[in-house]
């Protein structure tokens, strides 16, 4: 035995040493639990806020509906309005992960997190400006029976959420394993698909259940999602 | 490659990586230790009590939330001959390398 273990070679030697893996810690596990559920915080803010502000918002640019759009600065300034939750978003998470490095003696590239927020808060302006101005550009006030761009609340917000559970499942894949964000885009599109078809009354009504469906329903995925990870740690 | 007998236990692939995870980590829980290297529990037990014997790790039950879990803990023995191993591998390698 001693002669067949001592003919490892150096170099095989070697490369057993470097082949040791970091110890998947709890903290890791934990600060990533703690970004989910920031998160899940964070964009079910954006969604609640857009529902409660964007109506009446455009009820105080249009005036009376007769009259067509009045003013339109109401509309631009509401895209800005839920950036607060994003950017809150990213600096938890900047913190979480730097804390996480600093108790593991590990490096922390902070440039990752500003490169992905920026991102972030761009496409998301981005995205609000389109709807503000396809929202002006083709919908009557005056001609009025159903509410402006409905889809949004019905198809773009949810999906923007299920995209935003991929990418954070994505970003942490070397972390933490990805199945539990990815099942959370996966109920997210699927309670986007279900509940306008569930909801009964009006559009608006349809609308109205979506919006808060959706909202509890990232909420509610997001934190389950970070208490899986949380309780393994 | 020729090694001083209290180092020879060490001159294994599973035991000098569990080894070298202890070094590095200090105390680590069992399955913690199985995951990191890819080992079975059968297979990271058995190499684990041959370390144990050899004096160089303590294995101990502690309570773990709501359960007990066996941890593993390099010792100071085990400590000084991991180094003394490493300085004797980096001997092989630089003379390997001056050929």
């Amino acid at each position: 035995m001693a002669s067949q273990e001592t003919a490892m070679t150096p170099e095989a030697a070697a490369a057993a040493i470097a082949d040791v893996k970091e110890v998947r810690e709890g903290l890791t596990a934990r600060a990533a639990g703690i970004v989910w559920m920031v998160w899940g915080v964070a964009l079910a803010g954006v969604a609640m806020l857009d529902i409660m502000t964007a109506p009446s918002i455009d009820r105080i640019d249009m005036g009376a509906p007769a009259q067509g759009w009045t003013n339109t600065t109401g509309s631009w300034s509401l895209v800005f309005v839920p950036l607060a939750f994003l950017v809150v978003g990213v600096i938890a998470t900047n913190a979480v992960w730097k804390a996480q490095a600093i108790e593991r003696d590990d490096a922390h590239r902070s440039w990752i997190a500003w490169v992905t927020a920026g991102g972030l808060v761009a496409g998301f302006l981005g995205v609000g400006f389109a709807l503000v101005y396809l929202m002006i550009a083709f919908w009557d006030p005056a001609a009025e029976t159903t509410p402006a761009f409905e889809f949004t609340y019905l198809f773009i917000t949810p999906l923007l959420t299920a995209g935003a559970a991929f990418a954070i499942a994505w970003l942490q894949r070397r972390r933490v394993h990805m199945l539990p964000g990815l099942i959370v885009a996966a109920v997210l599109v699927a309670v986007m698909l279900l509940v306008p078809l569930l909801a009964t009354g009006t559009l608006g009504d349809k609308i109205a259940v979506a919006g808060t469906v959706h909202t509890f329903t990232v909420l509610a995925a997001f934190t389950a999602a970070g208490l899986w990870h949380f309780q393994r740690g | 490659m020729d090694l001083p007998d209290e180092l020879t236990i060490l001159h294994q692939p599973v035991r000098l990586k569990v080894i070298t995870l202890l070094y590095r980590q200090g105390d680590v829980g069992f399955t913690e230790a199985r995951e990191a290297l890819d080992l079975t529990p059968g297979n990271l037990d058995a190499h684990s009590k041959k370390l144990a014997d050899a004096g160089l790790l303590e294995s101990r039950r502690a309570l773990v939330k709501d359960h007990f879990e066996v941890r593993l803990r390099i010792t100071a023995e085990g400590t000084r001959r991991f180094a003394a191993y490493l300085a004797a591998l980096e001997g092989f390698l630089a003379a390997a390398r001056d050929g």
